[in-house]
């Protein structure tokens, strides 16, 4: 186990290198001046030129890149063009904020989606599998901001019992998580539900049944345990997004997190933030894959036979 | 069920990390007892505390607070002295002497000397930032221990105006000189009447009330910038009095908020920005005067005005908005004739109407006015194409490579005067600059030229009627409209004002009792 | 007669067999009639309506609530909402849809194959999926305008490169579920070749999963539209789209709620009629529901 996941982490290194290349060819190939941008629609052209010899943009894009990988490698991310700090700071400041929204996020999602997904499949075609359809469906159909707004008018204004915006204690961080529960729980009523009707035709859970266990013990001892697995890479793949931050949400509910920072520094082109929000949040993904692959082979003792082999 | 209580465990280990994470950080401040803070909500973030790093209007309403300028833009009363008591031009006005302030202090408790000034002159003068005000200023020098002096490059009629732009703001020599650029920006030291405490990234920037200010210490000692960049949210924060000031409320809350008891909303008169329509002078299609007439004479201002601005703004005929200087309320332009639209354009050869691509930056700002312009202009069979780009692109593609054929975009006025906006986009020594329009006219430029280096206002008003007319006739770009700005408080609040140059004091404000 | 002659009469009656099953789901079906519903009036919308009233200004009337000249009222430039929402069902379904196919396609194939043959497979093709999921969607946008130029083909290019690794994903670990079970050791033993076993075994059974993924990303993707016109990608106005009229009823949603309701109300019926047509399709092609 410990070599595979030795193995994983070195993969990650020719992944972190692909992203990248690609990012940095991204951002220099695409239109638009960082120096400009940071001047302003009325800079001179003198102005700019003397910017952009300062951030270093006129060299060749190789050199550029190749600069950045040597300086990377050596811990130095660079500073933003825009505020000169070093880059890493503020992707450090915001984390922890993001984290949490997402994690108590998903965690409320996980606690009501995955429950109402078994009782549909268990309860197939019945009244509430029909009402779980639905609201799942009207879920997916609204918009971050509208959840968003439709929380604080309710809460904030409304009832008055928490606070539409800031960061300052636990109570700032319920309507956020709220807004990136319900944008991701149908997902998950949706796949449970799905995953568990698979499982449930299976014939080992007509053998449980014929050998007389009881409707309990058939649902979360035979079904659920092996329907766990898309369950868990969906949860996975929804928490590692939402770990790179919603700026929707995050501009509903005046959040400083990840995802309205990167936003920004892509349409200022702040190449040195842009990269290392980018860098930041796949290896932050990659550990997350990482830790589903290796829930799975506890969940599924077929799938670590694989990896002992390999 | 082993495995299973194992996954719970993990999943608990991941909790107690989380509410670990969730501890850290975490802050006090819920306020009682006299209310002597304020939380001033702002829709971006900053993009350096460092006052000649900077000059976007976000950024300077917090530098208005830190930092102080020679002569100070005052709310209501226009130009006073700041930190200068007072000033004289010389005769052929390119060298002005000030007699600085005495006893003013810095916040690292140092005493502003004829140094600190002169050199923050010449840090600001340096500072790409500043070049549209400081562009005509060569350098200052210290005459005293109580004069400096500021040499022009040349005669220069809104001078005053540019030096009360925080982005020419007064630094401590030995806080820069001692922390270097980068660690300034991170501690910066002024004289204005609050000082700097933290600022954490996309989320505030908190400032205290300066003891030691030299118009006395403030009434609000706790002071907050929270960055809310959603609109309508801060709209609510302030509805909830989670907010004190909200800058710049977005107009479709403006008649829910002016319905509030615990909120009063200011609006101001005008604005320093004009949406333009501006065309590729140079352009094969919008080369043609009979085009761009035909396009002015299809304009309806008003509409434009009531659907993108819900009204709150005003029709611009004169390419100088009201709140500037140069302004003549009796001017009009090309009159709303949708016959001799068609008559031109039939004219200029194209009886059936023509179809051209509208370059546009992506931001409601530009695309609503732009909805309906393509509406208008349908009705002369003008059929405009969009194309939404990012501000990066579009700066680049329009603005820097005059790249497009028509675009529709804001002109602002980054001091009063019409000088700002006329010569910066109609002068040709600008092509290739901020002349994006690719305007080139001989005639328009001496008149340019001689209203800038002229002090007589009466003169220098009747040049730039004359260069109005050209804009009217020759249509090089048509003024659309103006908004007003406006500003929203808690209603116990006094002494907001909407400002034109989005200049606020906070030191001015205070707390009912 | 011939073995090809057989096997098409065998398909037909298996396909014959599958619709008779779906027929006999009342949901499914009602899914079914309320999704050709829409698809004939994005259609023949022309039919019912002008698509000049939906793109034609009108300021003294703007922002009305539903009354008997507006049945959906009027949006902040005066066009009637009703319009404007049956015109947008041809852009925001077939967009909604394409992106569903094409993504659904290449992840579906990338997930399999990684999932089935795993190991050395496996992780490279999961890696340049790791790759392509560390692109944030607008940076992808930006780049496609830069190097494609502004469309509707871009625009469906890169709505569905952004979702494909989502798929891959999901489509890999319902593999994994199923790659170990009995019948997989059977057709592998009775000779079958990988590309066949993942066909015609595999991901039939990995259906339900995949399902639920296509359905709900095409609620996404309808609201990414709007989100990708900031680049240029989205739809220039006028031309109605339900994700921008979302998002232009963004500011006012909360004096003018019918401006976000009635575009989002008609998304969820169309996310919710394709769901109810992939639980009935699932069901109808599974085999141990054949009674």
């Amino acid at each position: 186990m410990l070599r595979y996941i030795m193995k994983r982490f070195l993969m990650m290194i020719p992944v972190i290198l692909g992203i990248t290349f690609i990012i940095f060819a991204i951002m220099n190939f695409t239109p638009g001046d960082p120096a400009k941008l940071i001047l302003g629609e009325e800079a001179t052209a003198e102005d700019v030129a003397k910017l952009r010899t300062e951030l270093g943009l006129d060299d060749p894009f190789l050199v550029r890149f190749a600069r950045y990988v040597i300086n990377a490698v050596q811990g130095d991310f660079g500073t933003s063009y825009r505020n000169r700090q070093p880059v890493f700071n503020e992707i450090f400041d915001r984390f922890p904020t993001t984290f949490k929204v997402a994690f108590f996020g998903i965690l409320i999602a996980v606690f009501i989606g995955v429950p109402i997904g078994i009782l549909s499949a268990v309860k197939q075609y019945s009244i509430i599998d029909t009402i779980s359809t639905i609201g799942a469906m009207l879920l997916t159909a609204m918009p971050g901001f509208f959840v968003g707004m439709l929380l604080i008018l309710l809460f904030a204004l409304k009832l008055n019992i928490l606070p539409a915006t800031g960061i300052s204690s636990w109570k700032h961080f319920v309507l956020p998580s709220l807004a990136v529960a319900s944008v991701t729980m149908a997902t998950f009523i949706r796949m449970t539900r799905s995953t568990m009707l698979e499982v449930i035709r299976q014939d080992y859970v007509r053998t449980a049944r014929a050998k007389g266990a009881s409707e309990s013990r058939i649902v979360f001892r035979h079904c659920l345990r092996n329907a766990l697995l898309p369950i868990i890479t969906v949860i996975g793949m929804n928490f590692a997004h939402q770990l790179g931050g919603t700026v929707m949400i995050e501009a509903v509910f005046a959040i400083p997190g990840l995802g309205s920072h990167m936003v920004t520094a892509v349409r200022q082109k702040d190449t040195p933030v842009v990269m290392a929000s980018i860098i930041f949040v796949a290896v932050v993904a990659g550990l997350m894959n990482l830790l589903v692959d290796i829930l799975y082979t506890y969940i599924d003792p077929r799938v670590k036979t694989q990896y002992t082999k390999g | 069920m082993k495995t299973l209580s194992k996954v719970l465990s993990l999943a608990v280990a991941m909790l107690m990390l989380a509410s670990l994470l969730a501890g850290c950080g975490e802050k006090q401040d819920e306020t009682t007892g006299t209310k002597d803070s304020l939380i001033f909500s702002i829709n971006a973030d900053i993009v350096s505390m460092d006052c000649h790093m900077a000059r976007d209007t976000v950024t300077s309403i917090i530098h208005y607070q830190v930092y102080e300028t020679l002569v100070r833009n005052q709310p209501g009363e226009g130009l006073v002295p700041g930190l200068a008591e007072n000033w004289e031009f010389s005769d052929d006005n390119t060298e002005i002497t000030f007699k600085i302030r005495e006893n003013v202090k810095f916040h690292n408790g140092d005493i502003m000397t004829a140094e600190d000034v002169a050199f923050s002159l010449n840090r600001a003068i340096a500072s790409s930032f500043t070049t549209s005000y400081s562009g005509t200023m060569d350098h200052a020098e210290v005459v005293d221990d109580t004069h400096v002096k500021l040499c022009m490059k040349q005669a220069f009629g809104p001078v005053l105006q540019c030096l009360s732009v925080p982005c020419l703001g007064i630094v401590s020599k030995r806080a820069v000189e001692e922390l270097g650029d980068e660690g300034f920006a991170n501690s910066p030291v002024g004289t204005g009447a609050y000082k700097f405490v933290e600022r954490s990234s996309g989320e505030k920037i908190v400032l205290q009330g300066f003891e030691d200010y030299w118009r006395g210490a403030p009434e609000i000692k706790d002071l907050t910038f929270m960055i809310m960049t959603d609109r309508n949210t801060a709209a609510i924060a302030l509805e909830n009095n989670e907010v004190d000031v909200l800058y710049s409320p977005d107009l479709a809350d403006r008649e829910h908020l002016e319905s509030l008891e615990n909120v009063a909303f200011i609006p101001g008169n005008g604005s320093v920005y004009m949406w333009v329509i501006a065309f590729n002078n140079e352009s094969s299609i919008f080369s043609d005067q009979r085009v761009r007439e035909a396009i002015s004479h299809a304009i309806n201002r008003e509409e434009i005005v009531d659907g993108a601005l819900n009204g709150f703004g005003m029709p611009v005929e004169m390419p100088i908005v009201p709140s500037v200087f140069g302004f003549d309320p009796e001017f009009k332009n090309q009159e709303y004739d949708l016959e001799k639209a068609k008559q031109l354009l039939a004219e200029a050869g194209y009886p059936d109407g023509l179809t051209v691509t509208i370059k546009l930056n992506q931001s409601s700002t530009y695309t609503r006015p732009a909805e309906i312009v393509q509406a208008q202009l349908r009705q002369i069979g003008v059929n405009l194409e969009f194309e939404l780009m990012e501000r990066a692109a579009f700066l680049s593609d329009v603005t820097t490579d005059a790249n497009y054929d028509i675009t529709l975009f804001m002109f602002t006025a980054g001091y009063p005067d019409a000088d700002y906006v006329l010569y910066g986009r109609m002068h040709s020594s600008n092509i290739g600059g901020t002349n994006y329009i690719r305007y080139n006219n001989p005639d328009v430029d001496a008149l340019l030229d001689k209203a800038r280096s002229s002090s007589d206002e009466k003169e220098r008003k009747e040049l730039y009627y004359k260069i109005s007319e050209y804009v009217r006739d020759d249509v090089p770009f048509i003024p659309l409209m103006t908004d007003n700005v406006c500003i929203a408080a808690n209603s116990a609040l006094k002494g907001v004002q909407a400002n034109i140059g989005e200049c606020h004091y906070v030191f001015d404000y205070s707390w009912a009792e | 007669m011939s073995t090809a002659g057989k096997a098409k009469r065998r398909k037909r009656s298996q396909l014959s067999l599958i619709w008779f099953r779906f027929r006999k789901n009342k949901l499914a079906m009602l899914g079914l009639i309320i999704f050709l519903m829409m698809i004939f009036m994005a259609a023949y919308v022309s039919i019912f309506g002008d698509y000049e009233k939906a793109i034609t200004m009108d300021m003294p009337n703007k922002l009305q609530t539903p009354s008997a000249a507006h049945l959906f009222g009027t949006d902040q430039f005066g066009r009637d909402i009703l319009m404007r929402m049956m015109f947008g069902a041809r852009i925001s379904l077939s967009v909604g849809l394409l992106t569903m196919v094409l993504s659904l396609v290449v992840g579906s194939l990338i997930g399999a194959a990684a999932g089935y043959y795993g190991g050395k497979v496996d992780n490279l093709l999961m890696r340049i999926m790791d790759v392509f999921l560390a692109i944030p969607s607008t940076l992808l946008a930006i780049s496609i305008v830069a190097a494609l130029g502004q469309g509707m083909f871009n625009l469906l290019l890169a709505t569905a490169v952004s979702q494909i690794p989502a798929f891959a994903r999901v489509v890999r670990s319902a593999i994994l579920t199923v790659k170990g079970q009995d019948y997989i050791e059977a057709a592998r033993a009775c000779g079958m070749r990988g590309g066949r076993i993942i066909l015609r075994h595999i991901l039939p059974n990995a259906m339900g999963p995949i399902i639920v993924q296509a359905t709900l990303n095409i609620a996404r993707t309808i609201l990414g539209i709007s989100s990708l016109s900031f680049v240029g990608l989205g739809i220039s106005p006028p031309t109605p789209e339900w994700g921008s009229m979302l998002s232009e009823g963004k500011t006012m949603m909360r004096y003018y709620p019918h401006l976000i309701l009635i575009p989002g109300a008609a998304i969820a019926l169309a996310v919710m009629s394709l769901n109810l047509i992939g639980d009935g399709l699932r069901d109808a092609l599974d085999p141990r529901l054949k009674n």
